[in-house]
């Protein structure tokens, strides 16, 4: 899982692999805005194949969380 | 951060309140309606046309973020199907960073209750709201925008998109006092190859509501544009009540026979960032089969017209309006009016292979009144 997040960050925000540890959040990413956080959501989405609800979306605000909420949805860390 | 999204009710008005403050504060020029009840369009159990309020809630109490939903039945394909718009999404991600991520909240909320859904304006290409939806996988495109200068000196005067250096100002006042700019417009119109349509056969008529002879055109037109909302006399009715005395509603008959209908605004601005001072012509909306759309422009300009308007705009997508518009002397200019289609109803346009100019939209279809 965090290989594929990091992909995912790495792509998006330009964070490398090492850097994208369980404590990155927006305040750490200036880019990390809510057009941002949409297309995240909707790469998280397509890599993992699951779908959030609206209401977890917004919980999604740290890649620690991110795994957390992946793993609520059956991804294998 | 909890943050829940819930349908707007009274109890949360105040709430509401201290989100415009809180975004006032912060320097936005945007707010969300005080009262949960929608002052345009407000549901009854009777009417599939409607709009629905929507908050997001942090911890059941601060509300971060809204947005509007419009329900409205579409014809595509001959097949009717409840289509819905989102308007107005405001997130205080606009004013705190914090919260940025209620916005991407807002648009998937909107997307999991309305699958079949679309943006219309979005008010163009640089504003947040455009991205987000492109980012959700929206299609987005402009809707063609037209226009017809009918009197040179109001338009040349108050233009101020155009009027923006000392240079420029000069030289359109130096055509709007010389006649130059009068001259120039008749130049344009005479060498573009437009051909005005045969009015001796038609006849126009105010009404002050739309009756059974809409619902007539409606069984008519509906066949010929795969996709467009319902636009019978009872759904008329609520788009343009008869109390809302702005529009202008016109019936076009040939030989007696009503072919099409028209909505129109003459509206008087003052200090507007477009148009300045200048009295303006709308074509809001319009419907006739494809071979009358030209009689339904001509007799719009027409009236326009002689509501001594100085300029006359419309927004149109179908091909049909946009050929019957050139016909009619109406020449293109760049729009950030936009369409931003699901990409559930890009694929479902798609496989009826309905393409930008098979959709009839136009300012009719867009968020309400106010924004016309």
């Amino acid at each position: 899982m965090q290989e594929r997040i990091g992909k995912i960050f790495s792509g998006l925000f330009g964070v490398s692999r090492e850097a994208c540890t369980d404590a990155l959040s927006p305040k750490d990413i200036e880019a990390w805005n809510s057009v941002y956080h949409l297309t995240l959501v909707m790469s998280l989405e397509e890599e993992f194949g699951v779908q959030f609800s609206p209401d977890e979306i917004v919980e999604l605000d740290s890649v620690g969380a991110i795994k957390a909420k992946l793993a609520q949805h059956g991804v294998a860390r | 951060m909890a943050v829940r999204i819930v349908e707007y009710d009274a109890s949360k008005e105040a709430a509401v309140t201290a989100f415009n403050g809180r975004l006032k504060a912060g320097g936005a020029t945007q707010g969300f309606s005080e009262s949960h009840v929608p002052a345009w369009l407000p549901p009854r159990p009777d009417r599939t046309l409607f709009m629905q309020y929507f908050l997001a809630v942090e911890d059941d109490a601060t509300v971060r973020g809204c947005y509007a939903l419009k329900h409205q039945d579409f014809s595509i394909s001959g097949r009717t199907r409840s289509i819905g718009l989102i308007a107005l999404p405001i997130s205080e991600g606009i004013v705190n960073r914090g919260y940025a991520a209620v916005g991407a909240q807002l648009i998937m909320h909107a997307i999991r209750q309305k699958p079949l859904i679309y943006g219309l304006g979005l008010g163009g290409e640089s504003e947040a709201i455009t991205h987000m939806v492109r980012a959700a996988g929206w299609r987005v495109a402009p809707v063609p925008f037209f226009f017809r200068v009918i009197r040179p000196f109001g338009f040349l005067r108050n233009i101020r998109s155009l009027r923006n250096s000392p240079l420029r100002r000069l030289l359109m006042d130096a055509l709007a006092f010389s006649g130059g700019g009068w001259l120039g417009i008749k130049a344009i119109h005479l060498f573009s190859r437009f051909r005005l349509p045969d009015g001796r056969s038609l006849s126009v008529e105010i009404v002050d509501e739309f009756s059974a002879w809409a619902d007539e055109v409606w069984t008519r037109c509906a066949p010929h544009y795969g996709y467009c909302a319902v636009r019978d006399a009872a759904t008329l009715r609520i788009l343009y009540p008869a109390g809302d005395s702005r529009f202008i509603r016109m019936k076009i008959s040939e030989a007696g026979c009503p072919i099409g209908w028209a909505v129109l605004l003459a509206t008087d601005f003052t200090h507007h960032k477009h148009f300045g001072g200048m009295r303006l012509g709308t074509i809001v909306d319009v419907l006739a089969i494809p071979k009358d759309a030209d009689k339904v422009v001509f007799c719009a300009e027409r009236l326009l017209r002689m509501q001594k308007v100085d300029l006359i705009v419309t927004n149109q997508s179908h091909a049909t309006w946009q050929a019957a518009l050139r016909q009619c002397g109406f020449l293109t200019g760049p729009s950030t009016f936009l369409l931003a289609t699901s990409r559930k109803l890009t694929d479902l346009l798609n496989e009826s292979n309905l393409t930008g100019d098979r959709l009839h939209l136009n300012r009719g279809d867009g968020d309400g009144p106010i924004n016309l």
